[in-house]
């Protein structure tokens, strides 16, 4: 069981990724600790095979560990590790391409399945929202989490966390706001074309994509 | 307006959000043995840039034993003043003589107890101008040099880019302004045991023009 910090755990993305570079060598082993369900996710929306996922997960790892010093702090800390698991996931399809002398139409099937480093794809699966909810307020995310995905009532959720109905209702305010803000930025930070694209309702592609 | 539209949107299809797929306990495994991996690579590769490897520390020992023994400074390595910090070091000290000592030759006969410890001071400053062709004997006492890794916490980022470039960052005790060939430079002094220093003269671009190695 890896000794997660108190200062680690209590640090943002972008901070622990600030503190590696400053000589914290546990820091980034704390944030790819943190983001390993993510990571993960993020190759297997990619990937369909498993353990073609689990070597662009391990290639992934190390990329984000080498190139960590180029980390400027301009975006987020998941918007830069999922162009580097996507990239890692690219790389890995073209070399069980060649590795099993697989056709261009079949790397582009692979592809269609959703290797690609668009972010957009990442919105179709929800995991920019996904990571947009990592980036908000522990305490503001699980109350998010009861209401929202899990949907409980705001008197359900307050008796689960044992907090007051009027404390539920001002975090779950506050949580989707911080929310807003991070997925505006992630928007942003991911492309003019997906701004201008008509995005299709979450809902709807899922719906589609499954 | 129209950011904050998707923005709205995806927090309204918030309740049909797919869960995150678990981890496979082999994938996990895995990732965690990686990721132990890469952190003792990093840790191993900070060792041997601390010259602390452990794999030449027994013949580094014995060597120094030697040059006690002889009474007299041995010369281990033919003369190079190259640029590169992390390649030579070039004796100054009243105790050190003119003798070249290359970095994996430096000897720590007291083993861990001569070995620096990282301490949470911070790398003190100084601007002694002193000229750093030769660095006089006793001066790191006046200038208060410890023997300790400080932090970094304080530094202006020009001057923290610097020691990162040069793999400092964590090593370092003092940083002194001063002179070294008619040009002011950043003297860097790096504790290698906690009886003698590195000392990389760095100028304005962050270039290392010598270093020089200092015995308390």
């Amino acid at each position: 069981m890896k000794l997660v910090l108190p200062e680690h755990e209590s640090s943002t993305d972008e901070v622990l990724l600030a503190m590696f570079n400053d000589g914290d060598k546990g820091a980034l082993e704390a944030l790819l600790v943190r983001r390993e369900k993510w990571l993960w996710n993020v190759a297997r929306k990619s990937i369909r095979d498993v353990s073609l996922a689990q070597e662009a997960l391990q290639e992934a790892l190390v990329l984000i560990w080498k190139n960590a010093h180029t980390f400027r702090g301009e975006s987020l800390a998941t918007s830069w590790m999922y162009q580097i698991v996507s990239r890692a996931c690219i790389d890995t399809l073209r070399k069980e391409q060649i590795r099993t002398h697989a056709s261009l139409n079949e790397l582009e099937q692979f592809d269609d399945i959703g290797g690609t480093s668009s972010f957009e794809s990442a919105l179709v699966d929800g995991l920019a929202v996904h990571a947009a909810l990592l980036e908000i307020e522990p305490e503001h995310r699980e109350v998010i989490t009861l209401l929202d995905l899990e949907g409980l009532s705001v008197q359900e959720a307050s008796q689960a966390l044992g907090i007051p109905v009027g404390t539920v209702k001002s975090r779950a305010a506050r949580g989707r706001e911080s929310l807003k803000q991070v997925l505006r930025k992630i928007l942003s930070e991911n492309g003019n074309q997906l701004l201008n694209s008509n995005v299709i309702p979450l809902e709807v592609k899922n719906g589609k994509k499954r | 307006m129209e950011k904050r539209d998707k923005a709205d949107e995806l927090i309204s299809a918030l309740s049909s959000l797919e869960p995150l797929e678990e981890v496979p306990s082999e994938v996990s495994k895995r990732f965690h043995e990686t990721l132990s991996r890469l952190a003792n690579e990093q840790t191993s590769a900070k060792a041997k840039t601390h010259w602390f490897n452990s794999a030449n520390q027994f013949a580094l020992a014995a060597s120094f034993v030697l040059v006690f023994a002889l009474g007299a400074v041995v010369t281990l390595n033919t003369g190079d003043n190259s640029v590169n910090p992390l390649d030579v070091v070039k004796p100054q000290s009243s105790a050190s003589s003119n003798t070249d000592i290359t970095d994996d030759e430096i000897q720590y006969s007291g083993g861990d107890k001569l070995i620096p410890i990282a301490s949470t001071d911070l790398i003190k400053q100084t601007a002694s101008s002193q000229d750093y062709a030769e660095i006089p004997m006793d001066f790191y006492k006046k200038l208060g040099v410890g023997s300790t890794w400080n932090s970094a916490a304080k530094l202006d980022n020009v001057t923290l880019q610097c020691l990162k470039k040069l793999e400092l960052i964590d090593s370092t005790n003092l940083i002194d302004s001063g002179l070294f060939q008619e040009e002011s430079i950043k003297a860097i002094w790096a504790p290698v045991t906690r009886s003698s220093w590195n000392v990389y003269l760095i100028n304005s671009s962050c270039v290392a023009l010598d270093k020089k190695f200092v015995q308390g």
